[in-house]
């Protein structure tokens, strides 16, 4: 009696763990299609005839697409020309230095050759 | 101040990689971030190549160190550790089941769930692993490792920083998919038994 009593809080166990497995597969596949919409929405952006500089792209990525000078834009962004700081987006670094964002992209598009 | 350059890349972007993937070798995060970026960042094919080679001869340098470091000074835990009753009896299970997916587990750890690449390749070292095998799967899986994710940021220039968190979770989902059909293959199988 006691052992099945033991065998069916084991069943009850493990078809708990399954359940909470399940449900970190439905997080992950959630968080995994919203960052696909994100990279296809993205990727899209950059399609467009004349793609304008936007918060969420990394350094290296408005120096090489926009050509603009990178010492300039560090300058603007306040930071130093590392090969670390080339990886950030704009929204982390103006987060990171407490700079107004919308008022940092809108001078770069003004800059961009 | 001006670098010299080796096909086509600057040293010090060589340099960061092989720095961060070494370390990643060792527990440091942010190694895949930063062979994305700089697929991302390579201006020619034969600087990807370069960055290519670089990660693959640091992921596996650093892997071999992780696993001698493990060898040498950690075995002098188990000693201390088999003190305690709990890992007596637990012991010996886990190192069986260790031991027979002790290639798969190195092997995927390198390339697709890179957040336990550090801990099963202490686990190795502490095992005592057979090094040729250890190596073999290291050499087999670093290869992938410093192939796909700077070849994905090539490829997605623009877009490499929504690529990298992208693909870590895909393979997490993937493992865990695998863990629950193993779980419930399991739980049926003693169902089963249990009718009959």
């Amino acid at each position: 009696m006691k052992k099945k009593n033991v065998n069916d809080i084991i069943n009850i166990l493990y078809l708990i763990l399954i359940i909470l497995l399940v449900l970190l597969i439905i997080f992950y596949v959630y968080r995994v299609h919203t960052q696909y919409t994100q990279f296809k929405s993205h990727q899209k952006y950059f399609r467009q005839q004349n793609p304008q500089i936007e918060s969420w792209m990394p350094v290296d990525v408005v120096v090489r697409y926009f050509h603009i000078p990178p010492e300039i834009l560090f300058n603007e962004l306040r930071i130093s020309n590392t090969r670390l700081n080339q990886r950030l987006t704009l929204d982390s670094i103006c987060k990171k230095n407490q700079l107004n964002c919308t008022r940092v992209v809108d001078d770069l598009n003004h800059l961009k050759f | 101040m001006v670098f010299p350059i080796i096909l086509g890349v600057n040293i010090i972007n060589l340099g960061l990689v092989l720095v961060w993937v070494f370390g990643s070798s060792l527990g440091v995060p942010g190694a895949l971030f930063v062979l994305v970026s700089s697929g991302a960042l390579a201006g020619s094919i034969w600087e990807l190549m370069a960055i290519i080679l670089t990660a693959i001869i640091g992921a596996v340098i650093g892997d071999i160190f992780a696993y001698e470091i493990a060898r040498k000074f950690l075995s002098r835990l188990l000693i201390k550790l088999q003190k305690f009753k709990f890992f007596r009896n637990n012991e010996l299970r886990a190192r069986s089941l260790f031991k027979k997916y002790a290639f798969s587990s190195v092997f995927f750890t390198r390339f697709a769930l890179t957040g336990l690449g550090a801990p099963v390749s202490y686990i190795s070292g502490f095992e005592k692993l057979k090094r040729r095998k250890y190596i073999l799967a290291v050499i087999c899986g670093e290869i992938l490792y410093g192939s796909i994710y700077p070849i994905l940021g090539f490829i997605f220039k623009q877009t490499w920083n929504d690529i990298s968190s992208m693909i870590q979770d895909f393979f997490i989902i993937l493992v865990l998919i695998v863990i629950v059909i193993f779980l419930i293959v399991n739980y049926m199988r003693k169902r089963k038994n249990k009718l009959i």
